[in-house]
């Protein structure tokens, strides 16, 4: 319980910051005005014609479910990869903040474990990207659906996969706050850890480029362990286009995901629980 | 091994507020070599409901030494007993108010959301009435709405103080209370703490105003590179032995010269001092006072202030 | 301090983990949706086939850098604004084309060709190339050098016209089928049709005598196993107006070209072309609707193949004077649909 309070006060912190009362008003703006200026014609359930901001928009006349699915693509990957991008960036300093001399020796004086410390800041993040990632994916959905009476749930379930994603990232940069209290490395380790995501989803033929050496048996240690990232855009863009997607390999990329994160997070509570402040 | 939570109130009850034993912390490079010698044997246990302060240099380690009583470092060796029970131990921290000396705020909050925030991670429930209370015995009453960010360094330390007071604690840990605040507020917080040591509560300050610490602790602690040169109560530390402080009425005889020659020496405001090694020796000085003319209004034990204690005890550990 | 490496023990632990489940292959590839491939241009193995038909004509009074497909220009001859084209060879293996031959052969008013073919010697599944139709007769195109023409048509010869034609008049069929007028040229191409005016018009065009009459098919519209145009008036007679999309199609188009893929499940590409483009978009939106409707009726009946195969349909929205209809189509549909046509057959024999 004690976690979640940390989360809540992150949460707290996080609404009277910028970047995401920023993304709040985008996010809310581009929705108001696809509500506002996008007008579409359903006939017999077929997305007949569309106009946006008066301009006619050329696309084949098709079942409106199927007319929408590379709509819900495109915003799964937007969601995904520009979320990780967003999320990196605007979230790096929670950490090296709550680590700031004044602020954590006041937090280590309360009845509070050093574990729930870490375990809320991770959880209070996760629920911002959580939050900003259904919020998108659920608007865009609410707004379609009521132009075209196409109803679907699973771009949301989509938007999930992508905070997993970010979580297995914060997860990294959580870690390295703890060692190195620094925003800015926070934020380093962040965009690293997504290259090497994006590496690990093409590990087999990268690894077949390269020659026998340290650096590839390096290349194979890191990338055997670190989500493919790339596998998990692709998951959620099937999942939000309502292509075929095999259930199995989808649960188990999650798991491993979610043990790559709690393996980043021990490793973090595990130097956190005896660093001195 | 766990304590059974009768058990561990039993102890807490009749434990110190706080007792360390042989207590050693250095810090150290990433490489492993010594740095600095923070803490080098510190032995001190504070009885419940006292008011105790630490003085001492700079770099004395003074700050290290609350926050390994406090958990937040962890000393290389030695024992810390933290209201009957272990710093790490979130049930002995339930207990302790601590203000550090800075404190950082959330500057986008109001003070009633940050001491919301302390109250429930005290596993308190924060109540409205409650916390205007604190803020009022705080004087941030009219800025219990503004943003943190507004606020002046003595506001800021007033509100970090009405935070350590959260859930009446049965031990406040005070690391330069007064830093920042104007006179009057001082004041205030004296009374304040004052209040609390009524109330039953432990006071440990740390203090660079010596003349703060007097006023408000009655047993010191002067902490000199790691290592507790002096401890025990503030009359005994700040009184000299065998002197005594005399003051006659004005304009009575005798003459300064009468007086000097009967061993009295003049001190400040119009008071003398005379050295006597026994009460009768004290007597017949006052006797020959007395039969010179002089009439005695006040005669009390000479004492030194606390800068005059420190700068001693500094010498005699440099010596 | 135990405590404490506990976590490192738990970081290990779940490094393991993670690597292992991240790293295992999918045991079974999830099923993926349906390819189809819409025929809108010329495969290479079509463009070769098209290229290898192409002669020269052989008056020697024609100019010889003309090259023509002689199946396409003999459709071209009867000045019928319809016509379509079956690859035979090309859906020889392939499940659909039994099923359009057995159509072909309940084709009322020209009696059961494919019977014609097999007295005169042809194998329709090995000697016939392409099968094309038009108002004026049908026109059968492959390799008919073991045909016994002489025998089987029943006279002694028929009339030579032309350079290469020989223009023959079948016997009925004992049960009373109509005459057949068959007309050769050469050992590659055959035309059965009603009159002796439609023969020779096939020849003088194929021989390149004459007025060359507006192509009805290019060669470079030959892609599909089924194509073919269909005029206005005759889709009106075809579609009638049971349904509003029908009704619709009939008042815009004045011509659809069609081309079918049957390789697999069937795709089928339809330009609409009109000379209203309002009447045209209404008629995109019209059958839009018709498809999406079609789909929605196959999920609700369970039919997962055909909504997903009719996930593919969709129609492009008028530019100008033309819009396209992609459908693609699940075999079975496709049979349902011709029922019908081969009821005729079994009814007839």
């Amino acid at each position: 319980m004690t976690s979640l309070a940390v989360a809540l006060d992150l949460l707290r912190e996080a609404a009277a910051r910028r970047w995401f009362l920023a993304l709040g008003l985008a996010l809310t703006g581009l929705l108001m005005l696809l509500l506002t200026s996008l007008r579409l014609e359903v006939v017999d359930g077929a997305l007949a014609a569309s106009r946006l901001f008066g301009q006619p928009l050329h696309h084949s006349i098709q079942a409106a479910d199927v007319a929408l699915r590379p709509v819900f693509l495109v915003a799964s990957q937007i969601v995904f990869w520009g979320g990780l991008g967003f999320g990196v960036l605007s979230c790096a300093d929670f950490a090296p903040a709550l680590l700031s001399p004044g602020r954590i020796e006041h937090l280590l004086s309360l009845p509070v474990r050093r574990w729930e410390l870490l375990a809320g800041t991770f959880l209070g993040v996760l629920a911002l990207a959580l939050a900003g990632a259904v919020y998108a994916s659920a608007g865009l959905v609410l707004v379609l659906g009521a132009k075209t009476g196409v109803w679907t749930g699973w771009p949301v379930v989509s938007a999930v996969l992508a905070a997993v994603a970010f979580g297995s990232v914060y997860a990294g940069m959580l870690a390295v706050t703890v060692w190195v209290r620094s925003a800015a490395l926070s934020a380093a380790a962040g965009a690293t850890l997504v290259l090497l995501g994006l590496l690990a989803t093409h590990r087999v033929p990268l690894l077949d480029l390269m020659g026998r050496g340290v650096g590839r048996a390096l290349f194979a240690g890191v990338t055997a362990v670190v989500p493919p990232l790339g596998k998990l855009a692709d998951a959620a863009g099937a999942l939000a286009s309502s292509a075929p997607l095999a259930p199995g390999g989808l649960l188990r990329l999650l798991a491993g995901t979610v043990a790559f994160a709690g393996a980043l997070l021990a490793v973090a509570m595990w130097r956190f629980d005896r660093r001195d402040f | 091994m766990d304590v059974s939570p009768a058990r561990w109130e039993a102890d807490r009850a009749m434990s110190a507020a706080f007792a360390v034993t042989s207590l050693h912390k250095r810090f150290r490079t990433r490489f492993g070599h010594t740095e600095s010698v923070a803490l080098d044997g510190v032995e001190l246990e504070v009885p419940r409901g006292e008011a105790f302060g630490l003085i001492g240099p700079n770099g004395a380690g003074k700050t290290t030494f609350i926050k390994c009583l406090l958990g937040i470092s962890h000393p290389d060796s030695g024992s810390v007993e933290l209201l009957g029970g272990r710093p790490e131990d979130p049930r002995s921290r339930e207990r302790v108010g601590y203000l550090p000396e800075r404190l950082t705020l959330p500057g986008a909050w109001t003070p009633h959301a940050f001491l919301a925030s302390v109250t429930r991670l005290k596993r308190l429930r924060p109540e409205r009435s409650t916390l205007d209370r604190l803020l009022e015995r705080v004087g941030l009453t009219d800025a219990a709405n503004r943003k943190i960010r507004g606020f002046s360094k003595g506001m800021r330390q007033r509100l970090g103080l009405a935070a350590a007071l959260v859930g009446e604690p049965e031990l406040l840990v005070l690391d330069e209370p007064t830093d920042g605040v104007d006179p009057l507020g001082r004041v205030e917080i004296r009374q304040l703490l004052a209040g609390e040591l009524a109330r039953g509560a432990t006071l440990f300050i740390n203090s660079h105003l010596l003349s703060e610490t007097e006023r408000i602790c009655t047993r010191i602690g002067i902490l000199s590179r790691g290592q507790l040169v002096r401890s025990g109560p503030l009359e005994a530390l700040t009184a000299v032995q065998q002197r005594w402080r005399v003051r006659f009425a004005d304009g009575s005889p005798p003459s300064a010269e009468t007086l000097v020659a009967l061993g009295f020496e003049p001190a400040e405001a119009g008071a003398w001092e005379i050295a006597a090694p026994d009460a009768p020796a004290l007597n017949r000085a006052l006797d020959g006072a007395r039969a010179a003319g002089a009439l005695l209004v006040e005669l009390e034990r000479a004492s030194r202030d606390l800068e005059d204690v420190l700068t001693e005890a500094l010498a005699a550990g440099a010596a | 301090m135990r405590q404490r490496w506990l976590w490192l023990i738990a970081a290990g632990l779940l490094v393991i983990a993670a690597a292992w489940l991240v790293r295992i292959p999918e045991a079974r590839a999830p099923a993926a949706r349906p390819e189809v491939e819409m025929p809108r241009q010329l495969r290479p193995e079509e463009r070769q086939r098209m290229l290898a038909r192409l002669r020269p004509p052989v008056d020697a009074g024609v100019r010889r850098n003309e090259v023509r497909d002689p199946m396409l220009a003999a459709l071209s001859a009867g000045g019928s604004g319809s016509g379509m084209v079956l690859e035979v060879n090309a859906l020889r293996n392939s499940p659909l084309g039994e099923l359009l031959l057995q159509c072909l052969a309940a084709r009322e008013g020209r009696g059961n060709a494919l019977e014609a073919l097999q007295r005169m010697g042809i194998d329709p599944l090995r000697d016939v190339d392409r099968v094309g139709i038009t108002e004026h007769g049908i026109v059968v195109s492959g390799d008919f050098r073991r045909a016994n023409w002489e025998g089987l048509l029943g006279s002694p010869g028929g009339s030579a016209y032309g350079e290469q034609g020989q223009i023959t008049s079948v016997d009925p069929r004992a049960d009373g089928g109509s005459r057949l007028i068959a007309t050769r040229w050469g050992d590659s191409l055959l035309h059965l049709g009603d009159s002796v005016e439609d023969g020779r018009r096939v020849v003088d065009v194929v021989e390149g005598r004459g007025p060359a009459p507006r192509p009805l098919l290019t060669p470079e519209q030959s892609y599909g196993e089924l194509y073919g145009v269909v005029s206005g008036a005759d889709l009106a007679r075809t579609v009638g107006a049971s349904e509003a999309w029908a009704t619709a199609l009939v008042e815009a188009a004045s011509k659809v070209e069609i081309h079918l893929d049957a390789r697999r499940d069937v795709a089928l590409v339809a330009d609409v072309s009109g000379d209203d483009a309002r009447k045209l978009e209404d008629l995109g939106k019209s059958l839009g609707g018709a498809l999406a409707l079609a789909r929605a009726q196959a999920r609700a009946g369970g039919d997962v193949d055909a909504a997903e195969l009719l996930s593919f349909a969709r129609v492009s929205p008028a530019r100008g004077d033309a819009l396209s209809v992609e459908v693609a189509l699940p075999l079975e549909v496709v049979a349902r649909h011709l029922a019908s046509c081969r009821g005729d057959v079994d009814a007839g024999r």
